[in-house]
């Protein structure tokens, strides 16, 4: 089951999950062709377009002009900006529990020279967990500038770093991402507890839910409750 | 006892175009203005006159704060009333002859227009004078905000700038308040560890959090959010009720979904002849909402059924009641558990009152005056549950937002991402100048500190949010080009060390946000 928006996913990740997935010349496909494929092999499109999500904010509290935004183009002083920046360097940001996402930029000069040596790229992750150390590599091209790295819930950290590598298989560590902090709940990491804390789960209940039984839209919020429901039915 | 701590978001992006005659978006404003802000303050003037005992948090945002205070946009203000008004009158008249079902909402929303634009004549057209007159009767805590209502987790690698945005939102409080806010509304509730003690340095006491902030916390809660959270730097954490905000949030099931209230979308600027609309909608042939709007909700229909005011105010007085006896159910599940006079905290956006739920004002009153004098509800503020120094429970949280999935998916999917390139590069570089430039007066000074409000004014929540919504995305993307391309010509001439000086006078002129503010703001003691 894939356990992201595919729309929050860049083309080269679209690409290489319709790969994981079986999904034959993804690499011709546009964007739109593969999550539309994806979203078929998922079973993700449920036919009812006019459902609404109930947990969306009632209103943004902006209104939607709709559809009008060309008469405002020629607001003044709209300036290009740059394409990129002189500076090879990565950045890791926390998107939700489960999913961070990293981007990057390699310096003219940078790309230049290893280009020419032959060099290759890749996204070297290590994730810390529980006092766990994993580490993985993801290959990337030239032409990528961001990526989605998935996540563990855990006591830990997770840190990416962009490495380029030569002919020879030698790594040169271009730059190294600030380190995020992994998901650590208390109720994720003491399940033994759950069964004797009903009513503290019933007051937990109380906050998050709405008069139709639906909980608030959070992933780490489910996992929870379905751990509490895991360790209830166990006693049944 | 059942303690109800409504605390209503009052917020708009900043937006000022006076180089052109009308500007599209600053109807966000006006709309606000004539059908929220103003309304509200109306109301609770009347409960203030009533003797009914009421008391509520309000977080006007520090760019509203700007807009609201701007002589420029307070002219432009009138002009658009004059217009309603004057469409006002028209109605009257075509109602009267054509459509008479609708003739008596017709003379509502000229009335009402009325006295909106009296009320903001009598206040020196400074509504906030209003809402700071019922501060000092200790109706209402005032609070503030980030300075642009920045999505703040996103920016946590950053400290400089997540400090400006803090410092900056307080010091236009206490500039246009005349006093320091004690609460700060963390925009869009984004939490992350650490944020809580860079608001404890800049003298914050509290903040809000998100409802599932709690459940998931890396400590055990015993008090589930109904007592304050206090966070690891000592400021207060007010946990939202998802469960009971939801009876009026929801999209779906919320009591502004009523089939009998008003339909925000059907208004006569859409259907009505272009002759006869097109001096009240946006130049040269553009449909805006005019606000004549005559049909109820009715349902999933194109055939719209007429708005009956009876109706929808015998369904506000029904859901007032279900809205309190609702809490009263909890509260009675709450205490059982142990938990002594149970403490609601009630967020919500101000706008969503009068402005999207024509009918949100009037239950706001009707809840007031039902729990004024009730045994069983009080309405309280934050700084007064901290000041009765009641329980309390250390909780260190996990980083979490009110928008939807919990977690900053909004602020960062992929029509938006791209972004965050940009801007961190133009805070890396502010940072830079600051070093550069430590003690820079007039001319410079000025040049840098216009880089540092363009910088602030990129780092709006709103254009990411707007660019996930798909509304108006063409602007926001505008708006977020412009104040980054402003700072770049900030950051190239000062490379060379030159100011452009006429740039720099239009600069200023365009964006009159924040006079007070220092380049400064963004130093970066760890990079010293």
């Amino acid at each position: 089951m894939i356990l992201v928006n595919v729309d929050s996913l860049s083309v080269s990740e679209l690409r290489s999950i319709a790969g994981q997935e079986g999904i034959d010349g993804a690499d011709a496909l546009s964007r739109e062709d593969i999550i539309s494929l994806l979203e078929e092999k998922y079973g993700e499109d449920d036919g009812d377009s006019d459902q609404k999500d109930p947990n969306l904010r009632y209103m943004s509290g902006l209104t939607d002009y709709r559809d009008i935004s060309k008469y405002v183009e020629d607001l003044p002083g709209v300036e290009e900006l740059p394409q990129s920046y002189p500076d090879t360097e990565i950045h890791l940001i926390k998107k939700n529990g489960t999913w961070l996402y990293a981007f990057w930029s390699i310096s003219p000069n940078d790309s230049d020279s290893l280009q020419d040596a032959g060099s290759s790229l890749l996204l070297a992750v290590t994730i810390e967990n529980n006092g766990k150390r994993e580490e993985y590599d993801i290959p990337v091209s030239f032409t990528d500038s961001e990526w989605n790295v998935g996540i563990p819930y855990g006591d830990g950290f997770c840190r990416v770093s962009l490495v380029a590598v030569d002919k020879d298989g030698k790594r040169t560590v271009l730059s190294v991402s600030k380190s995020e902090d992994l998901t650590d709940s208390y109720w994720l990491t003491h399940t033994d507890e759950m069964k004797y804390s009903e009513s503290l789960y019933r007051l937990y209940l109380s906050l998050i839910t709405n008069k139709e039984g639906e909980l608030v839209d959070t992933p780490v919020v489910r996992e929870i409750v379905q751990l509490f429901r895991k360790e209830d039915s166990r006693d049944e | 006892m059942n303690k109800l701590n409504l605390i209503l978001q009052a917020h708009l992006p900043y937006v000022r175009h006076l180089e052109y005659p009308k500007f599209l978006e600053e109807n966000w404003l006006f709309e606000s203005l004539n059908e929220t802000y103003i309304p509200m303050l109306r109301m609770l003037e009347r409960l203030e006159r009533d003797g009914v005992d009421f008391r509520l948090t309000i977080c006007f945002s520090p760019t509203l704060v700007t807009m609201l205070t701007d002589p420029a946009l307070q002219e432009r203000f009138v002009g658009y009333m004059n217009g309603r008004i004057e469409l006002g009158e028209l109605e009257k008249a075509r109602t009267a002859k054509d459509e008479p079902a609708c003739y008596d909402m017709a003379c509502r929303y000229l009335d009402e227009a009325q006295k909106n634009l009296s009320r903001f004549e009598e206040l020196g057209r400074n509504i906030l004078s209003g809402y700071k007159a019922l501060h000092e009767k200790n109706r209402i805590e005032l609070v503030t905000s980030a300075a642009t209502h920045a999505y703040l987790p996103l920016y946590k690698d950053y400290p400089s700038a997540v400090n400006a945005q803090i410092a900056m939102g307080l010091r236009t409080h206490d500039r246009i308040f005349g006093e320091s806010a004690r609460g700060f509304w963390l925009p869009e509730c984004g939490y992350y560890p650490g944020l809580d003690s860079m608001l404890a340095d800049n003298g914050v006491s509290w903040c809000q959090l998100a409802s599932h902030s709690v459940i998931t916390a890396k400590d055990k809660s015993i008090y589930s959010g109904y007592k304050p959270v206090e966070l690891p730097s000592g400021v207060y954490g007010f946990v939202r009720d998802w469960s009971v905000t939801a009876l009026v949030w929801s999209s779906v099931s919320g009591y502004p979904c009523d089939s009998d209230y008003r339909d925000f979308y059907r208004d006569i600027g859409y259907y009505l002849p272009m002759d006869y609309v097109r001096p009240y909608i946006h130049e040269p042939e553009v449909r805006v909402f005019t606000g004549y709007k005559y049909h109820a909700i009715t349902g999933r229909t194109e055939d719209k059924a007429y708005y009956s005011r009876p109706r929808a105010m015998e369904k506000v007085a029904l859901h007032a009641d279900n809205f309190l006896y609702s809490i009263k159910r909890r509260g009675f599940t709450i205490q059982s558990a142990g938990i002594n006079d149970p403490i609601f905290n009630l967020c919500f956006d101000a706008e969503l009152f009068g402005h999207r739920w024509y009918e949100g004002i009037e239950f706001l009153e009707a809840v007031m005056r039902k729990v004024s004098g009730s045994e069983c509800f009080a309405f309280t503020t934050p700084t007064s549950i901290i000041l009765e120094n009641g329980p309390t429970e250390k909780l260190r949280l996990n980083e979490s937002s009110w928008g939807s999935g919990g977690y900053s998916d909004i602020w960062l999917d992929s029509s938006n991402a791209w972004i965050y390139r940009h801007i961190f590069k133009a805070i890396e570089r502010m940072e830079e100048l600051t070093r550069r430039f430590p003690d820079q007066g007039s001319l410079k000074g000025r040049f840098l500190n216009q880089a540092s409000r363009e910088l602030l004014l990129a780092m709006a929540s709103d254009w990411p949010c707007i660019m996930h919504d798909g509304t108006s995305v063409s602007y926001a993307e505008k708006r977020l080009r412009n104040h980054l391309g402003s700072f770049n010509v900030v950051y190239s001439a000062m490379s060379r060390n030159t100011v452009n000086t006429e740039w720099l006078i239009n600069a200023e002129k365009s964006s009159e946000i924040f006079p007070d503010i220092d380049y400064h703001l963004f130093e970066n003691p760890d990079k010293e």
